[in-house]
């Protein structure tokens, strides 16, 4: 990848389906309209944004909590001296604030930029807002398949699939925010029929 | 199972060797040969005499004391172990699948597909020649390990398995409709290529292997205070009439011109121990590969597993007009294991650039390396790698700035021109081509590599996209298969035009699917 600061000013805003993509300039209020799914692309279950979503704000809230604590302790020990407190809470505020943007809005950026789809050939399965990937697993590479749940993901219903291959740098293929029932859907439509699976 | 009571008198009775060709038999089950115990055994005291050695050395001074010996006896319990585990291994044919069973009180069955096995590798060390056995390692893809080890076995009783395997594996092969090219009985060696002593040692001077090893040399000489023994810094002073500083120059010199010198010696010499005698042959269909001085390996690979084959050049070998050929195989022990088993990390280690062609047509004779249509990378591609290159020499450059003025004004220039022209070579090298079977690519300016991977070993296939890439039009293809090893060798095509990128991705997932992977 070439993701130097070069290029940065090269980014000039192009071809019409990538314009929802660029306000990673954090302030222009990003409302991607749900652009229409390429053919047979679905998207993801929209139970797993809220959990995700959840899962940032509990992490923020922690860090919020850190960061009061030591703000706290220092009004009263008075460690800094005002002249120094004020960058430090101007820095402490916009960290918070970011954190809170990225739970609320990125969060929803980054889950409506992921679609798979699974046919003939195998699963598909596009992610990335700014770097994008876009990976197959051929339905003959599938070793095996797992579905995964943890407690949060089992109140809202959800499940994570994990695809296996004999691939080196790519050994198993992850797929979060599917509803379980789905993800227990493309695990029977990807298993094996027949004996050409070579291991 | 393996149930047999451990009083059976311990002589290895032959396994299979009157294997009729075509029956789905049941063989007696073949036993380890009855050194196996010292060679199990062997780990367990190596793990206790080590430490034990330690502290012997530490306590020199004031001698050896009594209950340090007690330690030892720690090695019982495992040998009673490693002896009932001899006594109850068994190895056995049946049908399409090897069968391994051991253990007395936890039983262990391990069933293994003939059709799944990747390869038998051989081990024999200097003891292991001198009784007449060898260690042996059945690989299937994937795993860190080998499948299944049988240390030890008798040489005829490794003979009667490897032709059993192969007739199995000519069975199974036939029943599952598959090609039956190396079904065939009559193990007849055609000989690809042996490597001369010559080139071993120019191998030595290519690899510098032994660097690591010298390291350890030196570092064990300075442990036991060999160099304050040889006392160098006295003899010099003996010899020759000088100040302190000349005797710290001379030594500096010594070091500096001494210490490469040992590495090189190091290196070739290890190199001549490990691959002495290198052969590969083709045995029915499957390439055989042996080496080895005092621990002599071979390593059978089936053509028709191979994965990916890159031919490496480093400055190195270009000065010698050489290359490297390496094959990747599915056998998961690529990482740990493979790096002993020479065999399939440098599959040809050393080869003459003249004979390139012919010995890749032997390795992998679907693909004909001159006819293959390379294409270069998408137009902007320099533009962007020189850039990037700039933007590196900048920043190291003012790195350097910052510490020396003097050093930074000499840096920032070179610097800025050598890593340009890096970018300009690597760009104008840099290749790619499909072909029939599968997908090469061509890269690298000091140290060259073509990889070649083929449409039925694909697992995944992927195309990136940074920002950069889209306000260019660019992507980044990458394809996995199993074995990909170190970055330069592998599958991975930046600066591609997005369509040219999106088209091959298309192609080499819907082949993917097509293809039945066949390991």
């Amino acid at each position: 990848m070439s993701e130097t600061p070069d290029e940065l000013p090269i980014t000039t805003p192009d071809e019409g389906q990538d314009a929802d993509e660029q306000p990673l300039e954090i302030d222009t209020a990003p409302e991607p309209e749900p652009s229409p799914l390429p053919e047979g692309f679905r998207p993801l279950d929209p139970r797993a944004l809220r959990v995700d979503r959840i899962g940032s704000l509990i992490f923020t809230g922690i860090v919020t909590l850190v960061l009061g604590v030591v703000l706290a302790l220092d009004l009263i020990f008075d460690w800094w001296g005002w002249i120094a407190r004020a960058p430090v809470w101007a820095g402490v505020v916009v960290v918070v604030l970011g954190l809170l943007w990225l739970s609320v809005v990125w969060t929803r950026i980054s889950h409506n930029a992921t679609t798979y789809r699974v046919n003939d050939d195998g699963l598909e399965i596009r992610r990335g807002v700014m770097w994008r990937k876009v990976i197959t697993v051929p339905r003959s590479r599938v070793q095996h398949t797992d579905v995964g749940q943890g407690p949060l993901l089992r109140k809202y219903g959800l499940g994570t699939l994990t695809v296996h291959t004999a691939a080196t740098r790519t050994p198993s293929v992850l797929l979060q925010g599917l509803s379980y029932e789905m993800a227990m859907r493309v695990r029977e439509d990807l298993r094996q029929t027949g004996s050409d699976d070579g291991v | 199972m393996a149930s047999e009571p451990p009083s059976e008198p311990p002589p290895t009775e032959p396994i299979s060797a009157d294997l009729p060709p075509d029956a789905p038999t049941e063989d007696a089950p073949g036993r380890l040969h009855i050194s196996s115990v010292v060679f199990r055994i062997v780990p367990h005291a190596r793990a206790m005499v080590i430490p034990a050695l330690a502290v012997l050395f530490a306590s020199s001074g004031s001698g050896w004391q009594r209950w340090q010996a007690w330690l030892l006896l720690f090695i019982v319990p495992s040998a009673i172990y490693e002896v009932f585990q001899y006594l109850t291994f068994r190895y056995r044919l049946r049908g399409s699948e090897l069968l391994v069973t051991s253990g007395l009180i936890f039983k262990r069955a391990r069933h293994i597909e003939v059709d799944r096995i990747h390869s038998v590798d051989l081990k024999q060390g200097p003891l292991h020649r001198a009784l007449g056995v060898a260690e042996v390692r059945i690989e299937t893809a994937g795993g860190k390990e080998p499948e299944a080890v049988l240390r030890v076995l008798a040489k005829d009783d490794v003979e009667s398995l490897r032709t059993s395997l192969r007739r199995a594996q000519g069975r199974v092969a036939i029943e599952s409709g598959m090609d039956t090219q190396d079904a065939e009985d009559a193990p007849s060696e055609r000989e690809i290529l042996t490597l001369d002593l010559a080139e071993l040692v120019k191998l030595g001077l290519v690899s510098m292997r032994g660097a690591a090893v010298a390291a350890v040399l030196v570092g064990l000489m300075w442990e036991f205070g060999i160099f304050e023994r040889l006392d160098i810094r006295g003899r010099i002073v003996s010899v020759s009439d000088v100040t302190p500083t000349w005797q710290m120059a001379i030594i500096a010199g010594l070091v500096i011109i001494c210490v490469p010198l040992l590495l090189i010696v190091v290196s070739i010499v290890w190199t001549v121990v490990r691959l002495h005698a290198f052969r590969l042959v083709e045995v029915s269909g499957n390439l055989r590969l042996t080496c080895g001085l005092l621990t002599r390996l071979t390593a059978t690979v089936p053509r028709r597993r191979i994965q990916l084959v890159s031919v490496v050049q480093t400055p190195i070998h270009r000065y010698f007009d050489r290359v490297s050929v390496r094959i990747e195989t599915a056998s998961g022990s690529a990482e740990a294991e493979q790096k002993k088993i020479i065999g399939q990390r440098w599959f040809v280690p050393i080869l003459p650039t003249r004979r390139v062609p012919e010995i890749l047509d032997e390795l992998v004779p679907r693909v004909r390396f001159e006819e293959l249509d390379w294409r270069p990378l998408a137009p902007g591609a320099m533009r962007r790698a020189v850039k990037l290159e700039i933007v590196y020499a900048l920043s190291i450059g003012l790195l350097i700035l910052l510490f020396s003025r003097t050093a930074g004004f000499i840096a920032i220039p070179t610097l800025l021109a050598l890593l340009t022209l890096h970018g300009w070579l690597d760009i104008k090298r840099t290749a790619w081509a499909v072909f029939d079977g599968g997908i090469a690519h061509r890269r690298g300016v000091l140290t060259r590599s073509t990889t070649v991977t083929f449409f039925d070993k694909v697992q995944t296939v992927s195309v990136e996209e940074s920002p950069f890439d889209r306000s260019k039009g660019m992507a980044t293809l990458d394809v996995d298969t199993a074995g990909a090893g170190a970055a330069g060798r592998r599958i991975r095509i930046k600066y591609l035009e997005r369509e040219t990128a999106d088209r091959l991705y298309r192609a080499l997932s819907g082949r993917a699917a097509d293809t039945e992977l066949r390991w």
